[in-house]
């Protein structure tokens, strides 16, 4: 099996199906269940940051380190 | 341990352009001990043989008898990483998916390293492509800690802070993506230093997530410390990230006292996960930090509850780009443990990763302002001295906590903000394992932060200490 269709998650339902029609990066059912708790913790961890106010920083940064 | 005092490359290397030392005499302990603890250890992916070291060592010993002027690495024996690559051993990011690749070339910082005098005794363990804190390798076997073979050596970097602890070499590179030569260093109870981003060149490594990336090296000291640096430091035109900087003479100058500095302990964060006993080890140096007329005072860096999210996004947009083709090609030649995260990188959305890169400037500029109030930061390396190999979870004061989360929270800061960090032993914990102090400088101020490190371990003897032979 090439996807994760009939996968109960939807967290993991929704990342097959983006990696396959988005990514263009179809992986099994297994590998994705293995991915999964490693997935939730970024994603818990990344959203986090929806609660900071970056707006003084521009979006197109480069990091360079300055002396 | 032992009482054993470990050599230093100073000590070494004018024992060897004084004839007091040979470089035979040298190379054959290091790989003495290497044919001793290398396997048990899990230390090396791949070695050079004896008889090519021996004859190095000898054409350096003929060189100084000839009256020819020796450079200052002529005869040391170094460990290189297994991310870096080299002409004469192959580089395989200690994973299948590259057994046997021969770059055929050697990487920047490592050509750096040669032309210094040094000696590549081999090619040092790292956990799978340098993603992952513990070298707990799938494919190539746990490798062990040397102070308890049942604890993790730390990573990514183990193999290379396991041949310095142990003596099998007196230097070693290291790469820094997530505190990748700290963690190691401070579990192995060696010295390591991620310089700041753009100082080494990253040229000729496999990366890990390039903005993140850092190449430094792990030593018995701060004084050997100064002489790998000096060696690998400078502009690099092939790694975007190289700055043009003068470097200073980190050699002659790190036995220099510092002026009196001002030390900073930040108030978020780094303490809100704390073994009690790597606690007391961080009290313990603050008051050598004292006595050595320095002040010590709080500072604020807010952002940095928000570092975890910023790392994350960063690092696995990065590496899951960099290794998309490979995971295409050849996924199934990668352990689990690393194509998971790779995979998980996949989900990351390019504008979670330009969100992250923002927050990261953030924290970039508290780093900054804090700096305008004090020289240096220190915090202890790791919250916990090395689990055991397995240990998923940790308990603190009643709290369970991830064992792996706990490892590199300390760490992962300074690779957001491209900091130069140095690691020093600062004690042991009562079953006898390492506990490190982390000290963290102004960007390119490795010189101020060396003398501070060679400070501290003129006070105290933690560096000196050895482990036994029998890991217990």
């Amino acid at each position: 099996m090439k996807t994760s269709q009939g996968n109960p998650d939807p967290l993991l339902a929704a990342c097959a199906a983006m990696l396959r029609e988005v990514g263009g990066y179809p992986i099994t059912v297994e590998r994705l269940q293995a991915a999964g708790p490693v997935i939730r913790e970024v994603l818990t961890a990344i959203r986090a940051l929806d609660e900071v106010d970056v707006s003084r920083v521009e979006p197109m940064t480069i990091f360079r380190a300055r002396p | 341990m032992t009482a054993e005092a470990r050599q230093s490359i100073r000590e070494v290397a004018q024992g060897i352009r004084s004839g007091s030392l040979s470089a035979v005499e040298v190379m054959t302990r290091c790989l003495d001990a290497s044919d001793r603890l290398a396997g048990p250890l899990n230390a090396f992916a791949s070695r050079n043989s004896r008889d090519r070291l021996m004859s190095q060592a000898i054409d350096v010993d003929r060189r100084r008898k000839n009256g020819d002027a020796l450079r200052p690495l002529d005869g040391i024996p170094i460990a290189v990483k297994d991310v870096f690559f080299t002409t004469d051993l192959p580089t395989t990011a200690s994973s299948k998916a590259f057994a046997g690749f021969h770059p055929g070339e050697d990487g920047f910082a490592v050509g750096k390293l040669r032309a210094a005098g040094a000696l590549v005794v081999g090619k040092s363990q790292t956990h799978e492509l340098a993603y992952g804190p513990t070298t707990a390798n799938e494919y190539a076997g746990p490798s062990r800690n040397p102070w308890n073979l049942a604890h993790v050596p730390g990573g990514s970097s183990g193999g290379s802070a396991i041949a310095v602890a142990t003596g099998m070499c007196l230097g070693a590179t290291g790469s820094d993506t997530g505190g990748s030569i700290r963690t190691p260093s401070a579990f192995c109870g060696v010295s390591g230093l991620k310089p700041t981003y753009g100082l080494v060149s990253r040229s000729g490594i496999f990366s890990l997530s390039w903005s993140l990336d850092h190449a430094g090296a792990i030593a018995g000291s701060a004084d050997d410390l100064a002489f790998l640096l000096q060696a690998m430091a400078g502009f690099d035109p092939n790694d975007p990230g190289s700055v043009e900087f003068a470097v200073p003479d980190y050699v002659a100058g790190v036995g220099h006292a510092p002026r009196a500095l001002r030390v900073g302990v930040p108030k978020e964060h780094y303490f809100d996960v704390l073994d009690p006993e790597v606690s007391q080890a961080f009290d313990a140096a603050l008051d050598v930090l004292r006595d050595c007329g320095w002040t010590i005072d709080e500072v604020s860096i807010p952002h940095l509850e928000h570092g975890l999210g910023a790392e994350l996004a960063i690092l696995g947009a990065e590496a899951a780009a960099y290794h998309r083709d490979l995971m295409q090609r050849q996924a199934e030649d990668i352990s689990n443990n690393v194509r998971r995260e790779l995979d998980a990188g996949m989900m990351i959305l390019a504008t979670d990763y330009l969100l992250g890169q923002r927050v990261r400037r953030l924290i970039v500029d508290d780093f900054a302002a804090a700096f305008a109030k004090v020289d240096l930061l220190v915090t202890p390396t790791t919250p916990i001295p090395a689990p055991r190999i397995g240990r998923t979870e940790i308990e603190i004061g009643g709290k369970t906590h991830s064992a792996l989360g706990a490892i590199w929270r300390n760490v992962y800061p300074t690779n957001l903000t491209g900091s130069p960090t140095l690691c020093v032993p600062c004690g042991f914990s009562e079953a006898g394992l390492p506990i490190s102090l982390q000290m963290i400088g102004r960007n390119f101020a490795e010189l101020t932060l060396l003398k501070a490190g060679h400070c501290f371990q003129s006070a105290t003897n933690w560096h000196k200490c050895m482990p036994t032979e029998s890991g217990s």
